[in-house]
């Protein structure tokens, strides 16, 4: 319990956007009914609470300067993934491989488990495992196109996230 | 009916399409990883598609955002079971579809996969 | 509008009839649980363009709700095969 109270006393920003986001959910969950605070301050409370206790340290900060840029390119890739499959699904041949794709990466924690849940959405691609030799792919093209579409996936997400430099 | 209208049937006729378009591949497609493909893929953008047309309907900004809270949250529950499933999948060694052309007795235990260079895709 | 809805619904609809083929068909556990994720994605889509026709706000937190079961369908499949098979756990 002490160990709980001294990490989120330590992270008084990442304390302030978990109960930001924690109230901004329920207000939208609830559609802005003003007499469901008082059920919603204490959720949100426990939830933060246990937000803290199921989650390690993140060294990673979100710059949200990238952020658009990365939800324009997440929605419309995921658009072209959607419409890749229904080529694929209406094709009178079904052009449809199926082979295991080793990818290395460099990212790690929060950005490498946004990455294997993004490419999951990307075409062609399908998160399997996370190995310590990299993360096995399922891919439905040949090699060459499937790295080269996570290659720039990868990208985005490093500029999506920036390594806290003070680590005390 | 006004361009909105219209604008609004295309997106959510063309929604329940790719819904439909999905459940062809998962019929059609030849093994479990690939029809978690044609799944995830084409349901998250059908889905969209409907959430998409469905803003207008009767426009408010906590309906607004509470749709796409939904539809946020369907993404991440497709891509996260989808991966699990393919993850079970694996490790109780279900066969990928053999391409044309290979031998069928293709199995991909971990040592097989991290030497694996690239298989050959028949090209058409 | 309303046969806008109307339509698109049927079009939901027949994509849960040909999903149901898989079910039918399997051959593999996991084959069949795909199937049940489909059926969860279009209840959503369903269920938002009914709350949307009969103005029925209720029917959103349904969806909600049922996102949610699916997402736990899957986790409790893979968690519930998984202590069938412990040996399958580590593999060289």
């Amino acid at each position: 319990m002490v160990g709980l109270y001294n990490r989120i006393i330590a992270q008084p920003l990442a304390l302030f956007w978990r109960l930001a986001l924690g109230c901004l959910l329920w207000w939208i969950l609830t559609e802005g009914s003003s007499s469901s605070w008082l059920i919603g301050i204490p959720t949100v409370l426990i939830a933060v609470l246990v937000s803290f206790h199921l989650t390690q340290y993140n060294p990673y900060r979100l710059r949200f300067i990238a952020l658009p840029s990365f939800i324009i390119f997440f929605i419309a890739t995921s658009l072209i993934a959607g419409f890749d499959i229904a080529k694929r699904t209406l094709h009178r041949d079904l052009p449809v491989g199926s082979q295991w794709v080793i990818f290395e990466t460099r990212l790690d924690g929060l950005p490498r488990w946004l990455f294997m849940s993004c490419l999951s959405l990307m075409p062609g691609t399908l998160s399997v495992s996370s190995e310590a030799y990299g993360l096995v792919i399922h891919s439905l093209d040949d090699k060459a196109t499937t790295l080269s579409g996570l290659k720039k996936l990868e990208d985005k997400l490093i500029a999506l996230f920036k390594k806290r430099e003070s680590d005390l | 009916m006004t361009l909105l209208m219209i604008l609004q049937s295309i997106l959510l006729i063309s929604g329940a399409l790719m819904f439909l378009v999905g459940s062809i591949g998962l019929v059609r497609f030849p093994d479990t990883y690939t029809r978690i493909h044609a799944l995830t893929k084409a349901d998250n953008v059908g889905l969209g598609l409907i959430v998409i047309g469905l803003i207008p309907a009767s426009f408010s900004v906590l309906v607004t955002l509470k749709i796409l809270l939904i539809w946020l949250l369907v993404m991440l529950a497709s891509a996260l079971s989808g991966h699990l499933v393919a993850w079970e999948a694996r490790a109780q060694q279900v066969p990928l579809k053999p391409s044309e052309g290979e031998s069928s007795k293709e199995t991909f235990s971990k040592r097989e996969l991290s030497t694996k260079e690239s298989s050959d895709e028949p090209s058409d | 509008m309303t046969w806008v809805y109307a339509v698109t619904l049927l079009i939901l609809l027949i994509s849960l009839i040909v999903g149901v083929w898989r079910v039918i068909q399997g051959p593999r556990l996991a084959d069949r649980l795909l199937a049940a994720q489909l059926f969860g994605t279009t209840g959503v889509a369903v269920l938002l363009l009914l709350a949307e026709l009969q103005s029925l706000p209720a029917a959103r937190d349904t969806a909600l709700v049922l996102a949610l079961l699916a997402m736990l369908a899957a986790v409790a499949f893979v968690s519930r095969v998984w202590k069938v098979r412990p040996d399958s756990e580590d593999r060289p």
